[in-house]
């Protein structure tokens, strides 16, 4: 449940950020100049310390290992390398391309979605940072200043913040492209928190056992 | 030595200027605000400089030698720019200009033997103007049939100190911008790669004010000491008190800027209100520079105040000639600048929009194939085994040959209401 609030504090900062980022790169419409860079700075931070909480979090709080079972394991768990995951890299990127019939089976998340969820908190950090030297108070703390003169100055840092945020974008596309293809319920999962029935997946043999259309979805099992 | 200035007579000085008592010591506190010293030393720049200018004890003006590099000499016209003898030019008594191509009225070898003279003496401050032209072995530059690097070299190895005067000289500037076959670079990289040991003070801007100069030849030449000007300098050896805050910062025109007051257009009715410059492009949100507060033409407007965005003619990280103003800044009225793929200029927007359309319709036609596969509704039916387990079935990751009773014990107690699949199983509900 604490991370269906991490997931929406997620797409509310990202979606004010993002409109915020915009109008402060061009202000298209007069007179919101201060809400927005104060809007981007605060949700800047927000989201930067929601994704710490979200990583720290993944240490203590239990979560399925995968769909389809009543079984918990540690959070943090279902984000490394699966023994479910084992050599089906190739295998989800043929089913996303039509290549082949069957759905693969696999942990809770496949496993180029297991790679591009993890460079999410990558892409977190990195924003924050470039953010942060672009930002006047800190902009000339030494290490800051040093990453600047790194990457070629301040336009060059503001170009790689700002394609920072088309990867936001692109990622959000595909994201929730693929979520919503299959059906709404792993969004009903994420959003409210709604379970469904379906089949019994068990973690321990690696394989769907049974089925479970007892359960009306939303019903705790 | 002979060929250096003397003044005699201070007052008289003041006098034949037309400068009071009171102007003077106005230039003090003017003096001690330009090198970033506090109100209480007005004092002791006043005595300094009665000290310096009458020369009744010293008898000889700090000598300087101002050299041309790759320069369009717009920093000299800028520091030659005061048109009345104000208050400001008779700091400029205070040096002894030896060698300086524009201003010099001596030429050919007696100018350049004047300057050897004063590099033998020691005891000079070098003002170097325009790029340090590395190609061609130098030849890109010559004067007096010397190239421009060793000319340089000589003059920065007995100065006491070296000012790069100008962005050009800090690190090259529009000289180094894309292509840059001259290999132009600043004087401090120039001078670290070579090895010779100076003290670079870096004074960027196209050109540099006549006033930040100022400030720097009073603390070396008035104040005749060079740590106060060593204390005033950041990591990048540029004054830290001129270009340690952006212009954006204490911008006349910031006001609108927090109100979203933006002009759009040249001529429109938002310019003539004097509105923020942000959208045509201004660069005053990364440009270090303290202009809107000292101001140009003896302190009487600036580019903002004039009307124009600021076009970062002060961005010159000295390390670094690719970090030129021209090559990061252009085009100026953009809010970016263009990136170059081979000989292809691009704005930053088009490649990301492009991108994200791209991936967009990518996934319009994504979403048809799914719709013809019928994997809307819950996805393809799973594997009955995975692909790797049929082809391994030593190996194999999952355990498929459970028997009924196991897979019915083991839907249990995944979820009480379970039915095992058994044969029937392979499809999602």
């Amino acid at each position: 449940m604490v991370f269906v609030v991490t997931h929406w504090i997620n797409l509310v900062a990202m979606i004010i950020l993002i409109i915020s980022g915009i109008y402060i790169h061009f202000p298209f419409v007069g007179g919101l100049e201060g809400i927005c860079r104060g809007a981007h700075l605060l949700f800047g931070f927000v989201l930067f310390f929601n994704c710490v909480f979200r990583v720290v979090a993944a240490f203590f709080v239990k979560t399925s290992p995968t769909g389809g079972t009543r079984e918990q394991v540690k959070d943090y768990k279902t984000w490394l390398p699966q023994a479910d995951n084992r050599h089906q890299a190739l295998e989800w990127i043929k089913y996303y391309l039509f290549l082949r019939k069957t759905h693969p089976l696999g942990a809770k998340l496949g496993v180029p979605q297991k790679i591009s969820y993890l460079l999410i908190p990558v892409l977190i950090v990195l924003m924050f940072i470039t953010g942060l030297c672009l930002w006047a108070p800190v902009m000339n703390w030494a290490p800051l200043a040093a990453l600047t003169n790194l990457v070629g100055g301040a336009m060059s840092m503001r170009i790689i913040h700002y394609f920072g945020m088309y990867v936001f974008i692109i990622f959000m596309f595909i994201h929730v492209y693929l979520a919503n293809v299959e059906g709404f319920a792993p969004t009903a999962l994420m959003f409210i928190h709604k379970e469904h029935g379906g089949l019994i997946y068990d973690p321990t043999v690696h394989d769907i056992v049974g089925e479970d259309n007892d359960v009306k979805a939303g019903e705790k099992c | 030595m002979e060929n250096q200035a003397k003044i005699a007579d201070f007052d008289s000085i003041l006098e034949s200027r037309g400068v009071t008592r009171r102007d003077f010591l106005g230039l003090c506190a003017s003096i001690a605000a330009a090198a970033g010293l506090s109100q209480m030393a007005i004092p002791r720049i006043a005595h300094a400089l009665e000290e310096s200018v009458i020369g009744a004890k010293q008898g000889a003006l700090y000598p300087v030698i101002w050299i041309e590099g790759a320069s369009c000499t717009g920093c000299t016209e800028s520091f030659a720019q005061i048109e009345t003898p104000d208050v400001g030019a008779i700091v400029l008594d205070l040096i002894s200009l030896n060698y300086s191509e524009t201003l010099s009225a001596a030429a050919g070898h007696s100018v350049e033997e004047a300057k050897a003279q004063t590099i033998a003496a020691g005891n000079y401050i070098l003002v170097y103007e325009g790029a340090v032209l590395k190609a061609f072995e130098g030849n890109a530059l010559r004067v007096a049939g010397e190239v421009g690097t060793s000319a340089l070299v000589e003059a920065a190895e007995s100065a006491n100190a070296v000012v790069a005067l100008g962005s050009c000289a800090v690190n090259g500037g529009w000289c180094a911008a894309h292509p840059n076959p001259a290999q132009a670079m600043g004087v401090q990289q120039y001078l670290e790669e070579v090895g010779v040991e100076a003290t670079v003070v870096n004074v960027p801007g196209c050109p540099a004010n006549p006033e930040w100069l100022m400030s720097i030849l009073v603390d070396v030449v008035v104040m005749k000491d060079v740590s106060l000007l060593l204390d005033r300098l950041n990591s990048e050896n540029k004054p830290d008190d001129i270009f340690g805050q952006t212009i954006h910062d204490n911008c006349e025109r910031r006001g609108h800027f927090e109100n979203g007051e933006f002009v759009y257009k040249f001529g429109s009715e938002e310019e003539a209100k004097g509105y923020c410059l942000y959208p045509l492009g201004c660069r005053g949100p990364q440009t270090k520079s303290n202009c809107g507060v000292v101001l140009w033409n003896n302190r009487r407007s600036w580019c903002v105040q004039a009307g124009a965005p600021c076009i970062g003619c002060c961005e010159a990280n000295p390390a670094n000639p690719g970090d030129n103003w021209v090559q990061v800044n252009t085009p100026f009225y953009k809010r970016m600048r263009d990136l170059r793929i081979g000989d292809w200029l691009v704005q930053p927007t088009v490649i990301g929009v492009g991108l994200t359309a791209i991936v967009a319709a990518c996934l319009v036609v994504h979403g048809f194939g799914m719709k013809l596969t019928g994997r809307m509704d819950g996805g393809a039916p799973f594997e009955k085994i995975r692909k790797w387990d049929a082809k391994h079935p030593e190996k194999s990751i999952g355990k498929y040959d459970l028997t009924p009773e196991e897979r019915q014990a083991l839907a249990e107690k995944d979820c009480g209401h379970a039915v095992s699949l058994d044969e029937t199983r392979g499809g999602q509900s």
